[in-house]
């Protein structure tokens, strides 16, 4: 019996297989835009936290010259430096999100002990620019009070440690978002469209009919779906590794390669229960579509969890990719193992449970 | 002539209405099809609820006044969700991901400061991308100048005069749930029109409109406007999720109303255009759902993509995402974008529109049925 | 030339490839104004591609298609208005119901506005199908929807039907019926262009009939003609005991081909050959006759002999 399951388990897993390889146009396009998400990332990334800023010096004397000189260094900001007139039109043309400008005077000022100002005038339309220019102006401010030393009035230092060796990149760090979602397309809308179609195009006599098991044939249709999205994941991570945007070292190799697996076995699973309970085409691509960008946006979807309010957290505990998530980006990211074994658990068990739904679904009733 | 003309538009009003109701015989299809575009509206919006602030950890070695304004400092910097806790528990946050920074005020803090002798404070951060650590990195000098200019106004002579442009901040959410709008629209849009086309080719009821007399314009043209009505509905919910529950009420209520429909327009042709080449439903999905994440981050969703580098503001430019986002930003709250005007981002999106239905005319005119 | 007169379909020298690929070879035909015509052919041998081109959904490489004298390529709307089309796969939105598919067919090809609810009221009952005129399409069995789609064929009153395999997976009963319906349309005027892998139906149905393999013409006459022209008598002997001299029957001059079964022969002649007497003295001479037919050839074995494959291979 356990033979005749594997067996058909088998020819299932071989004959989807050899269907989806017929379909280049869906792998293709379900490869690509990933790929072209992360391309888009990394031609932006010399923008990030970086904005275009015009610095108009209209002061002459030495203080002057060492406030411009610390705004250039302490590289916040893509400046430009220009006259006022300029700086205005740059500013009116949306070139730049603000004109910080070292008034006349400002050298007399501050050696009379006067306080003295850096005027920054901030196209406020956005408060993510905004707020960025508000933080890196101070920034600036206290590189010039830093080079001072110890005639500094500013006494405050800041002891920097960061918790990994190098700056992990906004485009790099979209490598896990990214992943997630195209094993969460792949496994969740081709998989259930894939196991849809076979009831739509009456297919599915062919396989009801035959002495496979109810559970072979899902178990056949998830592995199939499984081989395609990890084989997609895999694809993603040798190219980006192939770019050294990701490091992961020795051994979290084979963790990361575990919970890509995990994740593209879970979108399979769900992908193929929702196809067998539904039986139609369009209604699976309306609920797995949802189910795939609920699934993929209360995991974190493209920002960090511990960002999001604590309510959104605790709804993300519910949530199984939130695990799988976890995992990738402790492989990823951090080179650890923590908590592996809870996530893995989890999504273990959440494609177990998709599994049997999908394999009562099948059993519910004869085909038609 | 007239009559040919009255022919024309029978056949654009009965494809039309034959596809509005091969929608409703999908029951669940069309209902949740509804919702799409308010779920990724809502589900995106969550993402970027809690803004820039990073959820950070104060280890309060010192207690004292000066240790309490600082604190304040950072408080109110626009850039942190605190919490105070134990060295320990900060390390335990930090690990788990519960935290991305722990910062830690050293005992001697207050003491420090009222001798004038220099203090470090401890910034431990979880680098976990440029982005955040970046903004963790430059709101800590932000609250040393804010807590000096409060505490010590005349140690510190060098301060920040800011002007704005704008008489008040526009919050993150309210800015990015418009950009997110397009988003949904042309997910939807696209996803509807897309799927609907394909299946024509899918189950080749394509050959009863390439075998019949109507020109194959007005068929094209019956498609789109039963996509466009299917998609009202949608287009309806969206709206109504962004002004009533986000809470973003738009400023100019004509131009809210005239570009969404536009956008339906160019997302429901592009759909259809799609649907048609491709001719099969699961491509269609994979690549509308697959292409909008980029189209998001590239489209200027986060502010004028004069802000990005040049490389993107060129390519952003190639696609209707980015004059979407521009025309409804005014729309709603009455920012201009870019140097193009409310006119002329109206007639690039025009033009998108006839060259995409020009393109599907020709598309749709070369159709043949291949053996 | 004379409306009347007129061929209903004309292809000359059509030619379509598809990459290397010839699917139809110089192809030339004519079909003529109220005759039923029939293309037969082995799978593969371009007869989809041949009427997709009478159709217009696939352009030739090379050649010309008119039907009713409208060139196909400078007008195509006309051919479309004339031709009325049932296809294989029937092409009906299943998710809709008998009367919404023939009205927005209807609307979709100009029926007058104050004929059209009569029309489809009066195709509905042409097809039997007026008590299911609200069901959706998915619930009606194979037969019902290719009377569905005849009769949406027939809505705009075309001068040329075409029929891709009419009757394929319908039941005895409703291929009898469709029948009956397409001898009734040749009454009517109509010309009826069908593709068939049915040799019955052929030669119930059709005035003539072109076979084509591998994208050419290799026959184009009546059933009777070609069965006069391309088969000759097939002579079935009975036999007492089995018969041995298989290879002398074989080599008598006119013997075309020899098959056994047990005590059963089977002897096809060429045409024209008068070498039955021959066949019948040999196999006396080896062993008692019990039983002897001598009939004439059916198209199946015609088919065959000219193709070399049967029909439904």
């Amino acid at each position: 019996m356990i033979l005749n399951f594997l067996r058909a388990t088998w020819l299932i897993w071989i004959k989807d297989l050899r269907v989806w390889l017929r379909q280049p146009l869906t792998m293709v396009v379900t490869i690509v835009p990933p790929l072209i998400f992360l391309m888009v990332q990394a031609l932006g990334a010399e923008a990030v936290g970086r904005s275009p800023v015009a610095l108009v010096n209209q002061d002459s004397g030495p203080q002057g010259a060492q406030i411009v000189q610390a705004i250039r260094e302490a590289n916040v900001f893509r400046l430009q430096e220009v006259d006022a007139a300029k700086a205005q039109a740059l500013l009116k043309n949306l070139d730049v999100v603000a004109v910080v400008t070292i008034p006349a005077g400002f050298s007399q000022r501050l050696q009379a002990r006067l306080g003295t100002t850096v005027d920054v005038t901030v196209n406020n339309l956005n408060l993510d620019f905004t707020n960025d220019i508000r933080r890196a102006v101070p920034d600036a401010i206290t590189h010039y009070y830093l080079a001072q030393g110890d005639q500094s009035p500013v006494k405050i230092s800041v002891n920097e440690s960061d918790l990994r060796a190098r700056d992990i990149e906004m485009f790099q760090y979209s490598v896990l978002p990214t992943l997630v979602l195209l094993l969460t397309v792949s496994g969740l809308i081709s998989g259930g469209i894939a196991t849809g179609r076979e009831w739509e195009s009456a297919t599915v006599k062919e396989l009801l009919l035959s002495p496979a098991p109810g559970g072979a044939i899902i178990a056949g249709k998830v592995l199939a779906g499984f081989t395609t999205s990890f084989g997609l994941g895999v694809v993603v991570l040798l190219v980006v590794y192939g770019m050294g945007w990701i490091y992961p070292e020795g051994i979290y190799w084979l963790n990361m390669l575990l919970i890509v697996g995990l994740v593209s076995l879970l979108g399979a699973s769900l992908g193929v229960a929702i196809g067998a309970a539904l039986r139609r085409i369009m209604p699976v691509i309306a609920v797995s579509i949802n189910v795939a960008l609920y699934l993929f946006f209360l995991s974190g979807g493209v920002g960090v969890l511990a960002f999001e309010p604590q309510w959104l957290q605790d709804i993300a505990s519910f949530v199984p990719l939130t695990y799988g998530n976890h995992a990738l980006s402790m492989a990823l990211f951090y080179n650890s193992a923590d908590l592996l074994g809870r996530d893995v658990l989890v999504l273990g068990l959440s494609s177990l449970a998709a599994l049997v739904l999908g394999t009562l679904a099948v059993r519910r009733r004869s085909a038609g | 002539m007239m009559r040919e003309i009255a022919y024309q538009l029978r056949v654009i009003w009965a494809t039309a209405r034959k596809d509005v109701r091969s929608a409703l015989t999908d029951r669940l299809f069309t209902l949740l099809g509804l919702f799409v575009p308010a779920n990724v509206l809502i589900l995106m919006s969550l993402f970027v609820l809690a803004g820039s602030n990073a959820p950070t950890t104060m280890v309060m070695n010192d207690t004292g006044p000066y240790a309490q304004a600082f604190y304040q400092a950072m408080s109110q910097a626009h850039s942190f969700r605190l919490e105070t806790a134990t060295a320990e528990e900060a390390e335990r946050r930090l690990a788990a991901g519960q935290a991305v920074a722990v910062v830690t005020i050293p005992p001697d803090f207050d003491s420090s400061l009222q001798q004038g002798r220099p203090v470090q404070v401890g910034v431990e951060i979880n680098n976990l991308n440029t982005d955040f650590t970046n903004d963790i990195r430059r709101a800590i000098p932000l609250s040393i100048t804010s807590f000096y200019a409060k505490v010590f106004p005349n140690l510190v002579s060098v301060t920040v005069n800011e002007t704005d442009l704008y008489a008040h901040d526009t919050d993150y959410i309210p800015y990015l749930a418009v950009s997110i709008l397009v988003i949904a629209l042309m997910m939807g849009g696209m996803m509807q029109a897309g799927t609907t086309s394909a299946r024509e080719w899918e189950q080749n009821t394509i050959k009863e409109l390439l075998l019949s007399p109507a020109s194959r314009t007005a068929i094209m043209l019956g498609k789109m406007l039963g996509a466009f009505l299917v998609g009202l509905g949608s287009t309806v919910i969206v709206l109504a999720v962004l002004i009533l529950l986000v809470g973003v009420a738009p400023e100019y209520w004509l131009e809210v109303i005239g570009f969404t429909f536009l956008a339906l327009l160019i997302f429901n042709t592009l759909g259809t255009l799609l649907g048609t080449l491709v001719r099969q439903r699961m491509p269609v999905i994979a690549l509308t759902m697959g292409i909008s994440l980029p189209l998001f981050f590239l489209s200027g969703a986060f502010g004028p993509i004069s802000f990005s580098t040049p490389l993107l503001q060129a390519v952003a430019k190639i696609f209707p995402v980015y004059y979407q986002i521009v025309v409804l930003q005014h729309a709603f709250h009455g920012f201009s974008l870019n140097t193009l005007g409310l006119a002329g981002n109206t007639l690039v999106l025009a033009g998108f529109a006839l060259a995409l239905i020009t393109l599907m005319a020709l598309v749709l005119r070369r159709s043949t049925i291949g053996h | 030339m004379s409306q009347a007169k007129m061929p209903a379909v004309e292809m000359v020298h059509l030619v379509k490839r598809f990459g290397s690929f010839t699917a139809v070879d110089d192809l030339s035909l004519t079909v003529e104004p109220g005759e039923i015509f029939g293309l037969l052919g082995p799978n593969g041998s371009g007869k989809t591609t041949t009427v997709n081109m009478l159709s217009g959904l696939t352009s030739p490489t090379s050649g010309e298609v008119r039907v009713m004298g409208y060139d196909l390529r400078t007008h195509t709307r006309q051919v479309r208005q004339v031709l009325g089309a049932v296809h294989q796969e029937t092409a009906l939105y299943e998710e809709l119901s008998a009367w919404v598919n023939l009205d927005f067919h209807a609307d979709l090809f100009g029926v007058p506005r104050s004929e059209k609810k009569a029309r489809i009221e009066q195709m509905l009952a042409l097809v039997q199908l007026s008590d299911r005129k609200d069901s959706r399409v998915s619930t009606f069995s194979g037969g019902m929807k290719r009377r569905l789609a005849l009769a949406r064929a027939l809505l705009h009153e075309p001068q040329l039907i075409y029929l891709d395999e009419p009757t394929l997976g319908v039941d005895v009963q409703s291929r009898r019926a469709l029948w009956d319906y397409i001898l009734g349309l040749r009454r009517q005027g109509k010309t009826v262009f069908i593709t068939t892998n049915y040799l019955e139906e052929a030669q119930a149905l059709c005035s003539r009939i072109a076979i084509i393999d591998h994208g050419r013409l290799v026959a184009l006459d009546t059933p009777e003609d070609l069965k006069q022209n391309f088969g000759g008598n097939v002579v079935e002997i009975e036999t007492a005991l089995p018969f041995e001299a298989l290879v002398e029957l074989q080599a008598l001059a006119g013997v075309q081909q020899v098959e056994q079964d047990g005590l059963a022969l089977k002897v096809a002649t060429r045409a024209g050959d008068r070498v039955v007497p021959q066949i019948i003295n040999l196999v006396a001479q080896c062993c008692e006759i019990r039983n002897i037919m001598v009939r004439e050839p059916n198209l199946d074995e015609v088919f065959l002999r000219l193709t070399g494959t049967a029909l439904r291979d």
